[in-house]
């Protein structure tokens, strides 16, 4: 059974320079649920023009100064969190319920993802509720392209907001949406623009709460796509992405030689064989209907983050135990894997159990080839 | 602090208790899993020639040389195989996968 988690949630805000982050801030916080939030802003450069922007909240807002939150900041965080709590404490501020860390519009939001659940301390009081990126309806395809942050702010996400869709043309939207379909099948595409309430839609499904966690589920399953069956090496999918590099039959590439330009934002899905040299993002899928045997695949999977945590951005997953009638919930953000949780019962009829990765730098081949290879050694004598 | 930090100290027991505190795993008690855990670790030590021993609440990981370290669960031995200086477990090492078949 699922346990109540008290710890307060903590959603990282991040999105491209110019984005729409401080916008779908304030409006958040002007919703009612807003009113518990404490928030922490970021500042590039000395002046901390968003705190500005977000006065009203400046009895609960902290301004980490000195540059991005990366590694080397992320003693700021901590201690901004810390403050923030023992603010609420002493009564020097209101209480909040929620805490939500704007980055910079440069931030690679994987540091700072891990200094929320690096510190001891901290996860004692707060856990890693969801990451927001807003990406820009009007240049937000071509900054994926073209930025490295921008990919992996798309790529890292649990909800992607489309910004800017009042004043861009469909054809931008459509290119919008699918460049982020592309980079992060598994993240909800939220329009800023659209009716429903934007309060709802990011917060009251949390990726990372396990009594939200069957809707979380579905809403992956739903966008994984295809996927490559574990311990068959033979790509199988038909399926054709907008993007002119996977309009072609991926079955006939695995020896060829392509030359297509690099760029920040591509993103291959399933032809691993032909880019796997490369820096680029990958995402791909495991489906396997063997059940996986648990000790094996957690095993693999903390050493896999371990060594490669760096290079793992999200890791999702749906698994199919032995001797156990439903599935086990799988949420890693880099070297961070969310305490495996048990879903009473399968969200629908397939019970194979489907991964699904986004990562950059790694083999996808040989992710799957290491994880066969693991699944085997347990059964050796 | 490496980027291993989120699993070293974020969630450090949950891989020892894949025995099954939550109905994960096969079914077995947790000491038999807690075996069946170090049983497959060992295997992937197998080409530094390091063990992983069962010491009670903790683990004891052992150098071909007679060097010993005393690790809190299972997810601190990668680190601790690394501060020892024994041949990492790379999962992605093609090298090291072809020595575990």
């Amino acid at each position: 059974m699922a346990q109540t988690d008290n710890r307060r949630p903590v959603t990282i805000l991040t999105g491209f320079l110019g984005s729409g982050k401080t916008t779908l801030l304030q409006r958040l916080l002007e919703c009612e649920g807003g009113q518990g939030v404490a928030v922490l802003i970021n500042e590039l450069g000395e002046v901390a023009l968003d705190h500005l922007f977000v006065q009203k909240l400046t009895e609960t807002s902290m301004v980490l100064a000195n540059g991005c939150i990366c590694c080397t900041m992320r003693s700021d965080l901590q201690q901004g969190i810390r403050d923030l709590i023992n603010d609420e404490y002493r009564g020097v501020i209101p209480p909040f319920n929620r805490i939500l860390v704007e980055t910079t519009g440069l931030a690679d939001p994987t540091p700072i993802a891990q200094t929320l659940v690096g510190d001891p301390l901290l996860l004692r009081q707060t856990r890693l509720a969801n990451i927001i990126t807003t990406v820009d309806a009007l240049f937000g395809a071509e900054q994926i392209e073209t930025h490295e942050e921008s990919l992996r702010q798309a790529a890292i996400a649990d909800r992607i907001v489309l910004t800017k869709t009042d004043i861009a043309t469909p054809e931008q939207i459509a290119q919008a949406r699918a460049k982020v379909a592309e980079v992060n099948p598994m993240a909800t595409l939220i329009d800023a623009h659209g009716e429903e309430d934007l309060w709802k839609l990011l917060f009251d499904i949390d990726p990372f709460n396990p009594e939200t966690k069957t809707e979380e589920v579905q809403a992956w399953l739903e966008n994984i796509g295809d996927i490559h069956e574990l311990g068959d090496d033979h790509h199988r999918h038909d399926h054709h992405h907008e993007h002119d590099h996977h309009e072609h039959d991926h079955h006939d590439h695995h020896d060829h030689e392509h030359d297509h330009d690099h760029h920040a934002g591509e993103v291959h899905h399933y032809h691993e064989d032909v880019h796997e040299e490369g820096n680029d993002i990958e995402t791909f899928a495991i489906r396997t209907s063997t059940p996986l045997n648990w000790t094996a695949f957690a095993i693999w999977l903390s050493a896999l983050v371990y060594k490669h945590g760096q290079e793992i951005l999200r890791i999702k997953g749906l698994l199919n135990v032995p001797d156990a009638n439903g599935p086990v919930v799988l949420n890693t953000v880099q070297s961070y894997i969310t305490p495996p949780t048990h879903l009473d019962e399968w969200p629908d009829d397939d019970h194979d159990s489907r991964i699904v990765f986004i990562v950059q730098g790694l083999k996808p081949s040989l992710i799957r080839t290491s994880l066969d290879t693991f699944l085997a050694l347990m059964d050796k004598k | 602090m490496c980027s291993a930090c989120g699993v070293l100290s974020g969630a450090p027991d949950w891989l020892d208790r894949a025995g099954n505190p939550n109905g994960i795993g096969t079914g077995d008690s947790r000491l038999a899993e807690r075996q069946k855990l170090i049983g497959m670790v060992n295997k992937l030590l197998k080409p530094s020639r390091a063990t992983l021993a069962d010491y009670g609440e903790k683990l004891i990981l052992r150098s071909p040389t007679g060097q010993t370290k005393i690790v809190d669960n299972l997810a601190h031995v990668w680190l601790e195989a690394d501060n020892i200086g024994l041949r990492a477990v790379d999962p992605l090492d093609e090298e090291y996968l072809m020595q575990l078949i």
